[in-house]
């Protein structure tokens, strides 16, 4: 019979404190506008304690003003250290320098680890920017500094494939994947493409699915908090028929190579 | 804790997830893999091509189940015809304790609450307490247009105990609290509920008991509405109402 332990305990609400826990996918926002309650960082320290999850990626994308977005996320890396990892936010249509100039300020001065692009900028899905030469030059900014740097870019939603290739020593974790089937054979064939499982359309088989197509070793929790309850998402994760060995990748192992994070001791 | 889904269906659909329809056997194995005890189920027959056939069918199918409980579609088809509070009171009759509207379904779906055409029925299902579950199938059909059409109906019929399943709800919190506000017959099933703190929102602000457990299958997995249960920031006797109380109570009001 498949071990399903983390199953287990996490169907009692037990505090996942037996595996190490990396979600690749979260905000610091004001959230009021999706459940009524507001959320500050202590508040999403706690949702994930209560969860189990160690580590969670972050950005604040629904700020106009992504300055002050990347400031702030500084912040919360600065008052919980090691329990946040900080994506930059990242605005094409301000053109190359100043991405290129706000993607240093937030690697090499507020210890950032990784690029969040979203199409919600820009009023146009990524692969219709990408053809537009006002964006392609930022972008190419984006991509060869993610290159560069060796390092995650979440991107919301979809990258062009020859991005993919042309840039292989980034990782692209395409955000909400696992909600569309059809991107496992899409991007299966690059290595350097990461699958997210915060997506509300993640139906029952759509993990099994991806990882028979692509590996677990590719496939990364992510909640989308604190939109979404980490709880929630993780019931559509470790609520599959996928065995523990590969669901402790799939809720840290991998996003903790992607980060190059040392898993704890008491973990392994 | 025991656990009660509301929303489950078996039976041929179009375009099944996995290759297969779900059997009452699998239904059965989902059930024991999440821990879930009872559920109620419909077959997708009923929703998607013949609601008399599929509700028949389905009782052919659960006979002898004890885990398993029957759940009605009824569809538009059913205005005018007089019928139809004979097909309630069969349906009671022969252990019917949740009907089913499907909002936007291709063949036996609501396209709106209108009370004119569809009041009589909602009266016989109240004379009855026969709980009536909405869900939204249809994706052009948008919760902003939905939630103020079931606050029309719960007012109207203040008795009739209401269910709402939506695939995902979030930025319309604000008219769906408006609704547990309003409305003590409004009810809404987890598997909605994806929204980071919502469930214990729902219970704190407007009560426990407008929670009823469901999963969605086979669309969705047990584990997301089950797992996000477990978590919650509730007390035991919250979620023990909520994971199986609720419908019990629902049911136990049907006459």
């Amino acid at each position: 019979m498949t071990e399903r332990r983390i199953l287990d305990a996490a169907l009692l609400g037990r505090t996942l404190d037996d595996e190490f826990v990396v979600d690749c996918h979260g905000h610091i926002d004001h959230w009021k506008l999706m459940s009524g309650i507001d959320c500050d960082v202590d508040s999403m320290i706690a949702d994930m304690d209560r969860v189990g999850i160690d580590v969670l990626c972050i950005n604040k994308w629904n700020c106009p003003d992504i300055f002050q977005s990347n400031t702030d996320v500084a912040n919360a890396l600065k008052k919980y250290p090691g329990r946040f990892v900080a994506y930059a936010t990242t605005q094409p249509c301000l053109g190359k320098q100043a991405t290129l100039d706000e993607l240093k300020r937030c690697f090499d001065e507020l210890g950032f680890s990784g690029i969040k692009i979203h199409n919600a900028y820009e009023t146009l899905p990524m692969r219709d920017m990408w053809y537009l030469p006002e964006f392609q030059e930022a972008m190419d900014v984006i991509w060869s500094f993610a290159a560069d740097r060796r390092c995650s870019l979440l991107c919301h939603w979809l990258v062009p494939e020859e991005v993919l290739k042309r840039y292989p020593e980034a990782q692209f974790i395409i955000a909400h994947s696992l909600g569309i089937p059809h991107y496992a054979n899409t991007y299966a064939p690059y290595p350097n493409a990461y699958f997210d499982t915060a997506a509300s359309t993640n139906l029952r088989g759509n993990l099994e699915h991806f990882v028979a197509l692509v590996g677990a070793e590719r496939i990364l929790y992510g909640s989308d908090m604190p939109y979404a309850n980490p709880a929630y998402r993780l019931g559509q994760v470790v609520g599959t028929r996928v065995p523990d060995a590969d669901m402790r990748k799939i809720v840290g192992g991998n996003m903790a190579r992607l980060l190059n994070l040392e898993i704890p001791g008491k973990y392994r | 804790m025991r656990f009660f889904d509301i929303n489950a269906m078996i039976g041929p659909y179009f375009a099944p997830r996995q290759g297969h329809f779900p059997t009452v056997e699998e239904c059965l194995q989902e059930m024991d893999f999440y821990g879930i005890d009872e559920a109620m189920v419909y077959n997708a027959m009923a929703c998607e091509y013949d609601n008399h056939h599929g509700n028949h069918q389905l009782l052919d199918w659960l006979d002898g189940q004890e885990r398993l409980h029957p759940a009605w579609v009824l569809s538009v088809s059913h205005f005018g015809m007089p019928s139809f509070e004979e097909d309630i009171r069969e349906a009671t009759q022969k252990g019917v304790r949740l009907v089913r509207f499907f909002w936007g379904g291709l063949f036996s779906g609501l396209s709106s609450l209108n009370l004119d055409t569809l009041g009589d029925l909602f009266a016989a299902l109240e004379s009855s307490r026969m709980p009536v579950l909405f869900s939204n199938d249809g994706a052009a059909i948008t919760l902003g247009d939905q939630f103020p059409q079931l606050m029309n109906v719960c007012r109207a019929f203040p008795k009739l105990p209401v269910i709402f399943a939506a695939p995902k709800i979030g930025q319309d919190f604000a008219i769906l609290y408006k609704l547990f506000e309003c409305c003590d017959n409004f009810h809404l099933e987890t598997s909605s509920i994806h929204s980071n703190h919502m469930l214990e929102q729902v219970v704190h602000r407007f009560g426990v008991k407008h929670l009823v457990f469901g999963t969605g299958f086979p669309w969705f997995g047990g584990g997301q509405s089950r797992i996000a249960l477990a978590y919650a920031d509730l007390t035991e006797d919250e979620k023990e109402t909520v994971a199986s109380g609720n419908l019990r109570k629902l049911m136990e009001a049907v006459r």
